[in-house]
C-alpha cells in the first residue's frame, strides 16, 4: 500500500483551514462589536445639552455613584405627592 | 476563563498531532492514509455532540422561551456544521486512495450529506426570518426534526449494506482496535471536543453582545 502522504496532509490542512477560518470570522465579529461599542458610547454620554447624563443612576446620586447628593444642593424634583396645583 | 480554555485547546491539539503522527504506527493494511481517521472519526463524534446540544437547546427554548437556550442552539449548530463538513471532506480524501473514489451514494455517506444540509437549513431559517422570536421558534423546530437523522447516520451501516465500515467507536462490546490506535483516537476526540466547547463558548458570548448592540 503506498503511503499517500499528500492525502493525509490535505485532510489535516483542510480541517485546520476550516476551523481557522471560523475562528477568524469570530475574531472579526468581536472587533466589529468593539468598534460599535466605542462609537455608541460617546453618543450616549452627550445625550443632553448640559453634559454627560447621569449614567442611569437615580437623580439624587452623583455620577460617580459613591456619594448621594445632599438634598437642596442639586436640582431635585419634588415627589408627585408633595406637588400642589397652581392657584 | 476563555484564555485558559484556549491554551488547553492548543495543548490538546498538539498532543493529538503528536499521537497521530509520531506515536501511532503506520497501519499494516491501509498505510499512512489511515492517519486521516484521527481527524475523521473524532469530527463526526463531535458533530453528533453538537447536534445533541442543538436538540436539547431547542426543546428547552420551545418549553421555556429562554433566549440563552436559543443562543446555545444557534452556536452549537454552526460549529456542528463545521465538523460535519470536515467529516465529509476528510472521508472523501481518505476514500480516494482507499476505495478508489471520492464519493459514493452509500447509506452512510448519503445520510451524513442529508445531515449537513439539514443543519445548513437550520442556519438558513435563522437568517431568513427577520423577527428574532419567530426565527428562534422555527429553527428550534428544525433543530428537533434534524436530530432524527443522527441515529439514522450512526445505524445506517447496520441497517443497510454499505461500503462504509461499521463504527469503530460508539459500538456495543469491547474495542477490537489495538490500544495505541484507540488511545490516539481518544486524545484527538478530546482535543476536538475542547475545540467545540471553546468555539461554542465564544460564539454564545458574541451572540449575546450582538443582541445587546441591536437592542
Amino acid at each position: 500500500m503506498p503511503d499517500n502522504w499528500s492525502f493525509v496532509i490535505a485532510a489535516y490542512l483542510l480541517a485546520a483551514v476550516v476551523l481557522g477560518a471560523y475562528w477568524r470570522h469570530l475574531v472579526k465579529k468581536e472587533r466589529e462589536l468593539e468598534v460599535h461599542d466605542r462609537m455608541d458610547r460617546p453618543v450616549q454620554s452627550t445625550q443632553s445639552m448640559g453634559g454627560p447624563v447621569n449614567q442611569g443612576l437615580p437623580v439624587n446620586q452623583s455620577v460617580k455613584g459613591t456619594q448621594p447628593r445632599v438634598p437642596g444642593t442639586g436640582h431635585l424634583r419634588s415627589e408627585p405627592s408633595t406637588r400642589r396645583p397652581l392657584p | 476563563m476563555t484564555r485558559t480554555l484556549g491554551w488547553l485547546v492548543v495543548l490538546a491539539l498538539v498532543a493529538g498531532l503528536v499521537m497521530g503522527f509520531l506515536v501511532a504506527p503506520r497501519d499494516a493494511a491501509q498505510g499512512n492514509v489511515q492517519r486521516i481517521m484521527y481527524v475523521h472519526v473524532p469530527s463526526v463524534l463531535v458533530a453528533y455532540l453538537a447536534f445533541a446540544v442543538v436538540l436539547l437547546a431547542s426543546i428547552v427554548y420551545l418549553t421555556t422561551r429562554r433566549e440563552s437556550a436559543d443562543r446555545i442552539g444557534h452556536a452549537s449548530a454552526e460549529v456542528g456544521v463545521l465538523f460535519t463538513g470536515i467529516t465529509i471532506a476528510s472521508g472523501a480524501i481518505w476514500g480516494k486512495p482507499t476505495w478508489g473514489t471520492w464519493w459514493t451514494w452509500d447509506a452512510r455517506l448519503t445520510s451524513v450529506a442529508v445531515l449537513f444540509v439539514m443543519y445548513l437549513g437550520y442556519l438558513l431559517v435563522r437568517g431568513m426570518v427577520d423577527d428574532r422570536e419567530r426565527a428562534a421558534r422555527y429553527s428550534a423546530v428544525v433543530g428537533i426534526v434534524a436530530a432524527l437523522d443522527v441515529p439514522l447516520v450512526h445505524f445506517s451501516v447496520y441497517w443497510w449494506r454499505t461500503l462504509h465500515q461499521p463504527p469503530t467507536m460508539l459500538k456495543p462490546g469491547p474495542s477490537t482496535m489495538p490500544g495505541v490506535f484507540a488511545a490516539t483516537l481518544l486524545v484527538n476526540l478530546a482535543a476536538l471536543a475542547l475545540v467545540y466547547v471553546f468555539l461554542v463558548t465564544k460564539r454564545v458570548a458574541l451572540l449575546r453582545r450582538e443582541e445587546e448592540a441591536l437592542a
